[in-house]
């Protein structure tokens, strides 16, 4: 008897250890992908902005303007939470969602059983959670106090001053573990914390040990560099840069390519069950394409995909034929003065075999001239607006490749706009420029708010209306009329004065005029630092908290409780849809001003390049797909209505709306002339009177034209 | 021979020095002459002498060319009598308070940035900029003239004691003894033998004046300033910042030019005084 017991004990032994060796075989092969549907995340249909998994492959997605959603792994709609909409981070814990909620400043805990949200944690003062991560008892949070405030290190290392706190869920309390330069954290299947830092100038995975809360470091991955998001599991480290998903075997030190081109933004989008890596990111080469993929949004085109390609879908023959890439040509130099995240250089790559090597650009546009004229051969093209001092000068001097030889460029030319063609064209009748984006600044409203508020639409016409409609517009609860960045809509009507009244290229400037007496004195007197209505407390400034009461950015987009607000056309595109809002130009001085001022940003040859034959060549990709070369904005420069149509929703009355303030766009000209900061301080600070300040505008403008 | 082989060792000494003349000094002259004959710097046309007429009718170089040759007479005149009262002074002192000379020396030492940070402190209020805003141009310029006396004195207090300090004691004895004293004594006997010195002393202080950009336009914090403080070298500065150099380098010409002259006639007046003296 004792033998057979025995003999029992071995055989299960055994099958254990076969078990586990399967699950170590499964890792250590290729990733193994299930054979998932797709999901289309429909209701509503908008940006995934994070997602967690249970166990049993349950998929709880948070949607931008929406709420957490459960869906089935073969896409059936569960249930959607309700008071869930200011989650930023998830995480399942122990049967339970826990969250972030990023208005309360709490960790909660959803029931996914009866929806119920319990509060866990008090306030944590973090304005943005890359990562929720349950390890053992604990969950871990990986938090940034404040996202505007970072340091670039060196090595690429991007400093956010991240705090990894342990969450007892059970009792709420909070420690901070006082571990520095964390970039992600990874809780694993073996119940394991994980962690990726930059310490002692170099990049590392580390352990915490979530039972004496000491640290070890377990791997120098210095060749990686800065990551987004990673996994760890059976010694491979799968990770995310911002171009693509590559697991390492960290035992033999072989790498492979999961994914590419794709852009993980933080470890709130990556993870890993059974197996799989399940991750959701944004596609950068497959603007219309799409894979068979696990989670779909079909506004937005980003999604978590763990599935196989499906040779058979139609749009994947689409896709396999935008694939085939070119043949490799070499490469070409860009500077831009933003994160080269923005630019999605491996399109261009695709369908012209030119590679992009980008160089970071002095902010300060003198310094750029500068290395132009100098003969920088270092750069081949340069990225700036036609409005900014680095073009006026670059056209004065005549610092340029002509673009003329290009009948792809003279075609692009043709469909746009007439004014943005005239920018494009130097005086000298060359081509110079290609224009990549168009953004402006407009009045947003919605119609059934409007109505509610008993708002006449010219109101909006004009300023001195608009400035009385801002005045008795609610303060406090649901709603809120607000205008984004008070300072930029000051300078806008300063652009609005200059474009109709000033001729800077005449040398004819005038600021001594009650007009501009009088918008100088309504701007900066007061309205833009203390009108009760300049920023309403509903919506959370990047920069300040305003009185104290705190905000979320998230309502800027909320249909149900803005009733106007004057913001980005591109943000409204690039963060929320069309549906249910209008448009308006902003405000005018008056009738004089006819046109929306616009602003553009565009690419031209330096001609110091060594490449000038390839520079072309990339700014020809680039016309080929205009409106995927450079994400979070908006490109709004063809006549044809028609172009747009896969790219926005041209049914909207919005984009009509759009289309026609920017058709008859302006673009400022004040060939680098700006109002000097210390006369508007010296004027709000009581040292000098209206009339002084602009006697001193007016001659700080003549001596600049004239001397 | 030997004289010829001493020469080219002479020649061969200099050339380091030569060299760093002509790469620092002579080829960018001569560069910066050439632009303010051209149009721009990517045309290169030849534009004969258009550049300088057009300088020379700009109402606002004009301005600036007359505010620096104010500043600079004005303030080197103010400077040389406040160093040389000074030295005056110091020189009578005791052996024991000879270090008090190193203290006047100090301004010189510190960091522009610090000192107009410092200088703000003291100016930069209402009740000033009330005055500056109201008052005339000596007003509007006071904290320059200050400053510009305050950090160039020291130097001019080290030469100007030790010329002092080198007066024949005979002279002076015999100057005392025919009863000359006092004012008639400074003005007859101690000027004309320290005059050598004054007049190096004026010249220091002179191109000194011209360096007092980098001050005026940290305090004033902008490329326009007021009209009485608004000097060549913003004029010079705004253009460089918006890469007009052909206009750049024909302000710095006429501005050479104008200043050669002006120190060549210095050099004539002194010699002429020395030759008086020696006489």
């Amino acid at each position: 008897m004792r033998r057979y017991m025995l003999y029992g004990l071995l055989l299960i032994i055994i099958l254990l250890a076969g078990c586990s060796t399967s699950d170590k075989k499964d890792a250590e092969g290729d990733v193994k992908l299930p054979s998932f549907q797709k999901i289309t995340v429909s209701n509503p249909a908008s940006e995934v902005v994070t997602f967690t998994v249970s166990p049993d492959g349950n998929l709880y997605i948070l949607e931008a303007g929406g709420l957490l959603t459960v869906y089935k792994n073969d896409g059936t709609l569960m249930h959607e939470y309700e008071n869930t909409s200011d989650f930023i981070a998830v995480c399942w814990h122990d049967g339970m969602v826990y969250a972030y909620d990023a208005v309360k400043q709490q960790i909660v805990a959803l029931d996914t059983k009866d929806g119920s949200i319990k509060k866990i944690t008090d306030e944590l003062k973090a304005e943005e959670i890359l990562k929720l991560a349950s390890a053992g008892e604990y969950i871990y949070a990986l938090a940034v106090p404040e996202v505007h405030n970072y340091e670039l290190g060196p090595n690429g290392y991007i400093n956010f001053g991240e705090i990894l706190y342990r969450i007892n869920p059970k009792t709420g309390e909070v420690i901070d573990t006082n571990e520095t330069n964390i970039i992600a954290i990874y809780a694993a299947s073996d119940g394991k914390l994980y962690y990726y830092a930059y310490r002692d100038d170099a990049y590392a995975l580390y352990t915490f040990g979530t039972k004496d809360g000491k640290s070890a470091k377990l791997y120098n991955l210095d060749d990686i560099g800065y990551i987004t998001a990673f996994v760890y599991e059976n010694d491979y480290f799968i990770y995310s840069d911002h171009e693509k998903v590559v697991m390492l075997n960290l035992s033999d030190n072989t790498e492979k390519v999961i994914e590419e081109p794709i852009l993980i933004l933080c470890g709130n989008d990556m993870t890993f069950l059974k197996g799989n890596i399940i991750y959701f990111g944004y596609y950068t080469d497959k603007p219309n394409a799409i894979n068979s993929v696990y989670i779909e949004d079909i506004n937005r085109n980003s999604h978590a995909d763990i599935s196989d390609i499906d040779n058979d879908d139609k749009k994947n023959k689409e896709y396999k034929e935008f694939i085939e890439a070119a043949e490799e040509k070499g490469s070409v130099a860009v500077s831009i003065p933003f994160s080269k995240v923005y630019i999605n250089s491996s399109i261009v790559k695709r369908i012209s075999g030119i590679k992009t090597v980008f160089i970071s650009q002095n902010i300060d546009n003198q310094a750029v001239l500068t290395e132009i004229m100098a003969g920088n051969p270092d750069v081949d093209i340069y990225i700036t607006t036609p409005a900014s001092y680095l073009a006026e000068g670059v056209l004065s001097k005549g610092i340029y490749v002509s673009l003329n030889n290009s009948e792809i460029i003279k075609n692009y030319k043709d469909k746009c706009f007439d004014y943005i063609a005239d920018a494009m064209t130097a005086p000298s009748g060359d081509i110079w420029m290609l224009p990549l984006q168009l953004d402006s600044y407009v009045i947003w409203y919605i119609p059934e708010n409007i109505e509610k508020f008993d708002i006449d639409l010219e109101e909006f016409r004009y300023l001195d209306d608009f400035l009385k409609l801002s005045e008795r517009m609610p303060r406090t609860g649901n709603y809120a009329a607000y205008v984004e960045t008070p300072y930029l809509f000051a300078r806008s009507l300063e652009d609005q004065y200059d474009m109709t009244y000033n001729n800077f290229k005449e040398k004819k400037v005038n600021y001594e005029t009650p007009l501009f007496r009088d918008l100088f004195d309504k701007m900066w007197s007061g309205w833009i630092m203390y009108s009760p209505n300049s920023r309403h407390p509903l919506f959370r400034s990047s920069h300040d908290d305003y009185k104290g009461e705190l905000m979320e950015e998230s309502a800027r987009f909320d249909k149900t409780r803005v009733i106007y607000k004057y913001d980005s056309i591109g943000e409204q595109l690039n963060m929320s849809s069309l549906d249910g809002w209008r448009v308006l130009p902003m405000p005018r001085l008056n009738s004089d001003v006819k046109k929306n001022s616009v602003n553009i940003s565009c690419a031209f040859i330096n001609p110091h390049s060594k490449n000038k034959e390839l520079a072309l060549e990339y700014l020809e990709a680039i016309t080929k797909v205009p409106f995927d070369y450079w994400s979070y904005t908006c490109v709004l420069l063809f006549k044809d209505k028609e172009m747009y149509a896969d790219r926005y929703d041209i049914t909207q009355p919005a984009f009509e709306d759009i289309y026609n303030i920017v058709k008859d766009g302006m673009i400022n000209s004040r060939c680098g002339f700006y109002i000097n900061g210390n006369i508007i301080d010296d004027y709000q600070n009581g040292r000098l009177t209206l009339d002084e300040a602009i006697a001193l505008i007016q001659r700080e403008a003549e001596m600049w034209l004239n001397e | 021979m030997n004289n010829k082989r001493f020469k080219l060792k002479v020649f061969a000494l200099c050339i380091p020095g030569l060299a760093g003349f002509i790469m620092f000094f002579l080829w960018p002259f001569g560069k910066s002459l050439w632009y303010s004959f051209i149009d721009d710097v990517f045309h290169k046309n030849f534009v004969w002498f258009d550049n300088y007429r057009m300088v020379l009718g700009n109402r606002y170089f004009r301005l600036a060319l007359r505010n620096t040759l104010i500043f600079s007479f004005v303030g080197v005149g103010l400077l040389l009598i406040v160093s040389l009262a000074l030295s005056m002074g110091l020189v009578r002192l005791d052996r024991r308070y000879h270090f008090m000379k190193s203290a006047f020396f100090l301004p010189m030492l510190l960091p522009t940035v610090s000192v107009i940070f410092a200088w703000r402190l003291v100016f930069d209020n209402d009740v000033y900029f009330a005055w500056m805003k109201d008052g005339g141009p000596l007003l509007q310029t006071l904290p320059i003239y200050v400053l510009y006396i305050w950090k160039n004195s020291g130097v001019n207090i080290i030469l100007l004691t030790a010329a002092l300090s080198q007066l024949p004691g005979e002279i002076i004895e015999a100057a005392e003894l025919d009863g000359v004293r006092g004012l008639k004594l400074f003005r007859y006997v101690t000027m004309p033998l320290i005059t050598p010195v004054m007049f190096f002393v004026g010249i220091l202080s002179f191109v000194n004046s011209l360096k007092i950009f980098k001050e005026s336009y940290l305090f004033y914090g902008t490329n326009y300033p007021l009209d009485a403080a608004y000097n060549i070298q913003y004029y010079m500065n705004n253009h460089f910042l918006k890469f007009n150099y052909h206009n750049l380098a024909c302000a710095s010409a006429i501005a050479a030019i104008i200043l050669a002259i002006i120190i060549s006639l210095i050099y004539k007046i002194q010699n002429k005084f020395t030759e008086d003296v020696s006489i």
